[in-house]
């Protein structure tokens, strides 16, 4: 999952599997946060997009990954 | 049921404790025939990733050309890099955070946590639950890793 949170008006999204921004790889199998103009709607009516980006900030805030102790060493 | 591998898992913990909590660099020696001593340096380093590497190769790291902001490699996971283990387990100790300065033309799919040695090397590789696409990051964005949330295991040695 990741966390998606406006940096204008601070609304909150939690993005994952079945929400519209995601899309599935078909060869990998991952749920892969790809549309950005989806998050949209999880912004407060009032907020407006940067005036010279047209984008709305925004914080991501991956919260699950899992590592492994890598075999045979490093570079 | 218990895991596949074949190490007391006591042993795993105070293992993986002591090359991930330590805030100084140390050395193991092996003995006649063990091969190079080595040397573990602090502090860790996350490192971002557009294709998730394996067990035996690194994957191709984000730079700062594809994704301005982020810089290849990575930034610090603080002085102690994970907390202690327990059943072969522990998570980040603290969050990991990047500024994007502009388009993130590369995804970030997946994660590695280098040591900082003059030639740096390689300790943990995994993928992202939920990936990042191409351009999905723009300028003002952050991008984060929570304490806590990348759960590292060695529960399987």
């Amino acid at each position: 999952m990741i966390h998606v949170l406006c940096r204008n008006c601070g609304t909150f999204d939690i993005v994952g599997p079945g929400h519209p921004a995601v899309t599935r790889d078909p060869e990998t199998g991952q749920h892969v946060l790809t549309d950005r103009a989806a998050l949209k709607h999880s912004h407060a009516d009032d907020c407006e997009p940067h005036p010279e980006t047209g984008h709305y900030p925004l914080h991501f805030t991956f919260m699950a990954a899992t590592v492994g102790p890598v075999e045979g060493g490093g570079e | 049921m218990p895991g596949s591998g074949m190490t007391d898992q006591g042993l795993v913990n105070k293992i993986l404790s002591a090359l991930f909590t330590s805030s100084t660099s140390f050395t193991i020696t092996p003995g006649t025939g063990g091969g190079s001593a080595f040397t573990v340096t602090p502090p860790f380093h996350l490192r971002l990733y557009s294709t998730t590497g394996s067990e035996t190769a690194s994957g191709t790291e984000n730079t700062a050309g594809n994704s301005p902001g982020y810089t290849a490699g990575g930034s610090s996971l603080g002085s102690n890099a994970f907390g202690s283990f327990s059943a072969g387990a522990s998570t980040n100790a603290n969050s990991v955070t990047w500024t994007a300065s502009g388009t993130w033309t590369a995804g970030v799919q997946g994660i590695e946590v280098w040591d900082t040695a003059g030639t740096p090397v390689r300790y943990l590789w995994g993928a992202l639950t939920t990936p990042i696409g191409t351009s999905v990051v723009v300028s003002g964005d952050t991008v984060t890793f929570a304490a806590g949330s990348i759960s590292a295991s060695g529960a399987q040695w």
